[in-house]
C-alpha cells in the first residue's frame, strides 16, 4: 500500500515512517498541511494518516479541503486531541477513523487495513476471532480448522457477536438480529441457541455478562 | 463569623419589615393615646352641653317637671344618666329633701354632695327661679372613658390590616431581588450566562452589571484553562507517542531474551506515564467542565461500554463483572462523564478485588434518585482512610497497584459538577471487608 503520512513531530513521524516501511508499505512523509494537500492532489494514495495540529494549515482544514474537492482517499486522523468535540468534528468532515495518540503500531495497521477494505468495497468475507472462524459467504464455522455445522439461527447469532468481538449484546439486540420482527420469540429462545452454540464451539466461546448480555471475548 | 448576625443582616426584607412595623406601632400608640384623651374631653363637653340644654328646655317649658306644682323644690331623676333636676323657687319654702344648696350662682359647678362628686349647671330664670341640673361625676367619667376606649379599639383594629398590607407590599417590592437570587442559586457552578437586567428595579442594575462583568471574566479564565488543558494534552502525549513508537520499532529488532525482557519493562513504564497523563487531563477536564449540555444518557449503555473496555483486565484477574438493574434509567449527564465515573470505579474494583471473585455494578432507582454502586470483595479501605482516598494522588500503601491515585478524585469532581454525592464504605459491613462506592446520579425521566 502507498500511504501519505502527515505529521509535524519529527520523532513521531520518523518512528511511524520506519514502522510502515518495515512492513513493506510505501510511505511519503510531509510535515505541514499545505504540503499534505499538494501531495494528495498530485499522487494517488491508498490511505492518508493525518495529524491535526499542523503548521501552515490545520489538519481539520486539510480534511475539509480534500473532501470538498472530491478527493475520497481514506483518511485516518492520528491525533493527541482526545476531546469528544474534535473526534466528532473529524468524523463529521469525512475522516474514516480516529486514532488517539499514543497507539500500538499493530492497531494502527489493522485500522488502516479495515478502512481501506471498507472503501474498496470488498469487506472481509471471513470473520475470525482466535481459533473461531466464520465464513460469511458459505455460512460455515470452524474451530481450530475443524468445520462445525450451524443452524440458520445459530449462524445469525454467532455472526452478530463476531462482527464486533468484545462488544456486549443484550437479549433484545440478539433477538432483533436472529428473528424476523413479526415473529413471536419465546423468552428463553436466545439462551437455548447459546447453549447449542457452546456445545458445538466450546463452553468458553460465548461469554455471559451478568445483567447486560453476551459477548465473544476479543482475542489478543 | 457569627452566623445569626449574618442571617439577620442578610435579610433586607426582615429589617425593612421590622422598621416599618415598629414605626407603625409607635404611630398607633400615639394616635391611641391622643385619641383617648381628646375623645374623653369631647365627651365631657358634650355632657355639659346636655345639662345646659336640659335646663333651657325646662325654662322654656318644653320639658315640664310634673311634681313642681306641689313642692318648692322638685327632683327628677333619670336613672340611666343619673341626672337630677331641681327647681328652686324663692317664693316657696325650702324643701328639706333638696339635694343641692340653694345659694348657687348661675353657671357650671363641681360639687361634693353626700360623699359624691356632682357636675351641676344652674340657670337663673326670668321669674327669679333657679333650675339646677346635676349629674354624678362618676357616671360622666364612665361615659367619657367608654368613648375613649372605643376610639382606642378602632385604632387597634386597623393595625392587623396595616401589618398585612405592609407584608404584601414588601414582598411585592422585593420580588425581583428574590427571583434574582433564586436564578443564581439554581445555576450549576459553571453556568456563566449573563443575567438579564430587564424587569429589575433601577437600584439593582449596578449589581447585575457587576455580576455580569465578573462572570465574563471568570468565563474567560475558564476558556483559557480549557485551552491550556487541550494544549497540554497534545504536548504531553506527543513525546510519549514518539517514545512508545520507538520502543515498538525496537521490539521488532533481533535481540537477546534478556534485552527483550528489559524492553518490556521499559514499555510498561511508558504505558504507566501515558495512563497518568490521561488521568491528569481527565481530572483537569472534570474540574473545568464546560456548561452541561447533557440530555438524557442511558446508564445501561454507559455500563456496557465500560464493561466492554475493561473485560480484558477483568478476565486477566479472573473477575466476573455483573450489572444489577431493574429497568434501564436515563440520567442528566453526558455519556463521556458517566463513562469516566463508572470506568474509574469499576477499574478500581477490578484492581483491588481478590482474584477469581466478582465485581457488581448495582443501580437502584427510588423516586427520582438514581444510585449507582460498585462493589468488590477485596480487603476494603480502613475507615480512617475512607475520606482521604478522594484526595488527588492519594494511594493505599501496600496495595501493590500502580494507579495514578487520581481515579476517585476524578469521580468526585464529576459528581460534584452533577451536584451529586459519592459515598464509600465496606461491601461486607460485618466483616469490615470489601469496598462499595455509591454515586448519586443526576436524575432524569425513566427511558
Amino acid at each position: 500500500m502507498k500511504i501519505l503520512l502527515v505529521e509535524d513531530d519529527p520523532m513521531i513521524g520518523d518512528a511511524m515512517a520506519y514502522a510502515l516501511k518495515n512492513i513493506q508499505h510505501a510511505v511519503d512523509w510531509v510535515r505541514d498541511g499545505a504540503s499534505a494537500l499538494l501531495a494528495a492532489r498530485t499522487q494517488h494514495y491508498d490511505a492518508i494518516l493525518l495529524d491535526l495540529g499542523l503548521p501552515k494549515m490545520d489538519g481539520i482544514e486539510v480534511l475539509r479541503t480534500l473532501r470538498s474537492t472530491g478527493n475520497a482517499t481514506p483518511v485516518l486522523i492520528v491525533s493527541a486531541r482526545d476531546a469528544l468535540e474534535s473526534r466528532i468534528a473529524g468524523l463529521d468532515l469525512g475522516a474514516d477513523d480516529y486514532v488517539l495518540k499514543p497507539f500500538e503500531i499493530s492497531e494502527l495497521l489493522a485500522r488502516v487495513r479495515a478502512v481501506v477494505r471498507r472503501k474498496t468495497g470488498n469487506a472481509n468475507s471471513v470473520l475470525e476471532n482466535g481459533s473461531l472462524c466464520l465464513n460469511l459467504v458459505t455460512r460455515e464455522a470452524s474451530v481450530d480448522g475443524v468445520a462445525v455445522r450451524l443452524s440458520g439461527r445459530e449462524y445469525a447469532l454467532l455472526e452478530a457477536l463476531l462482527i464486533r468481538p468484545g462488544a456486549i449484546l443484550s437479549r433484545q439486540d440478539l433477538e432483533d438480529r436472529v428473528y424476523q420482527w413479526n415473529n413471536e420469540v419465546e423468552s428463553n429462545a436466545i439462551e437455548f441457541l447459546i447453549h447449542g452454540l457452546r456445545k458445538k464451539l466450546g463452553a468458553k466461546a460465548i461469554k455471559n455478562v451478568r445483567g447486560l448480555g453476551w459477548m465473544v471475548a476479543k482475542s489478543a | 463569623m457569627d452566623g445569626s448576625k449574618i442571617r439577620v443582616s442578610a435579610s433586607f426584607q426582615f429589617r425593612l419589615g421590622l422598621a416599618m412595623t415598629l414605626l407603625l406601632l409607635v404611630a398607633a400608640l400615639l394616635i391611641g393615646v391622643i385619641g383617648y384623651y381628646s375623645t374623653m374631653r369631647d365627651a365631657h363637653e358634650m355632657q355639659d352641653d346636655h345639662l345646659v340644654d336640659m335646663a333651657e328646655m325646662i325654662d322654656a317649658g318644653n320639658l315640664t317637671v310634673e311634681k313642681s306644682t306641689t313642692q318648692a323644690s322638685t327632683e327628677l331623676e333619670d336613672p340611666a344618666s343619673h341626672v337630677v333636676i331641681e327647681l328652686i323657687d324663692p317664693a316657696r319654702p325650702a324643701v328639706k329633701t333638696a339635694l343641692f344648696p340653694d345659694n348657687l350662682e348661675a353657671g357650671m359647678h363641681d360639687l361634693q354632695v353626700q360623699q359624691a362628686e356632682w357636675r351641676v349647671y344652674v340657670r337663673q330664670t326670668a321669674a327669679h327661679q333657679k333650675i339646677i341640673v346635676g349629674q354624678l361625676t362618676e357616671v360622666r367619667d364612665e361615659i367619657a372613658q367608654h368613648a375613649g376606649e372605643r376610639t382606642v379599639v378602632r385604632v387597634l383594629a386597623i393595625i392587623p390590616f396595616l401589618l398585612f398590607f405592609q407584608i404584601v407590599i414588601l414582598r411585592w417590592m422585593l420580588k425581583p431581588l428574590k427571583n434574582l437570587a433564586l436564578e443564581l442559586n439554581q445555576r450549576t457552578a459553571d453556568d456563566m450566562r449573563e443575567l438579564s437586567p430587564h424587569e429589575l428595579p433601577a437600584e439593582l442594575q449596578p449589581f447585575v452589571e457587576a455580576i455580569n462583568g465578573m462572570m465574563r471574566r471568570i468565563a474567560t479564565v475558564f476558556d483559557q484553562q480549557r485551552r491550556f488543558v487541550a494544549d497540554a494534552a497534545h504536548e504531553l502525549r506527543s513525546p510519549l507517542t514518539a517514545l512508545s513508537l520507538q520502543t515498538q520499532n525496537l521490539a521488532m529488532q533481533e535481540m537477546s531474551l534478556q534485552a527483550q525482557l528489559k524492553l518490556a519493562d521499559f514499555a510498561r513504564g511508558i504505558q504507566r506515564a501515558t495512563e497518568l497523563v490521561d488521568q491528569l487531563l481527565s481530572m483537569a477536564r472534570a474540574q473545568l467542565s464546560a456548561p452541561d449540555r447533557a440530555g438524557a444518557t442511558s446508564v445501561q449503555q454507559a455500563v456496557r461500554q465500560v464493561f466492554e473496555e475493561l473485560m480484558p483486565l477483568a478476565d486477566h484477574r479472573g473477575i466476573e463483572l455483573g450489572l444489577e438493574l431493574q429497568a434501564d434509567v436515563s440520567v442528566r449527564a453526558n455519556l463521556a462523564d458517566l463513562i469516566t465515573v463508572v470506568r474509574n470505579l469499576v477499574d478500581n474494583a477490578i484492581r483491588y478485588s481478590n482474584e477469581d471473585s466478582r465485581v457488581d455494578v448495582i443501580v437502584l432507582v427510588s423516586g427520582d434518585a438514581v444510585m449507582l454502586s460498585v462493589s468488590d470483595n477485596g480487603p476494603g479501605i480502613p475507615v480512617a482512610e475512607q475520606t482521604r482516598v478522594f484526595d488527588p494522588f492519594y494511594r493505599l500503601l501496600g496495595s501493590g497497584q500502580t494507579g495514578s491515585g487520581l481515579g476517585l478524585s476524578i469521580v468526585k469532581s464529576i459528581v460534584a459538577n452533577w451536584q451529586g454525592e459519592v459515598v464509600i464504605g465496606f461491601s461486607d459491613l460485618a466483616a469490615g471487608t470489601g469496598t462499595v462506592v455509591t454515586v448519586k446520579l443526576p436524575p432524569a425521566a425513566a427511558l
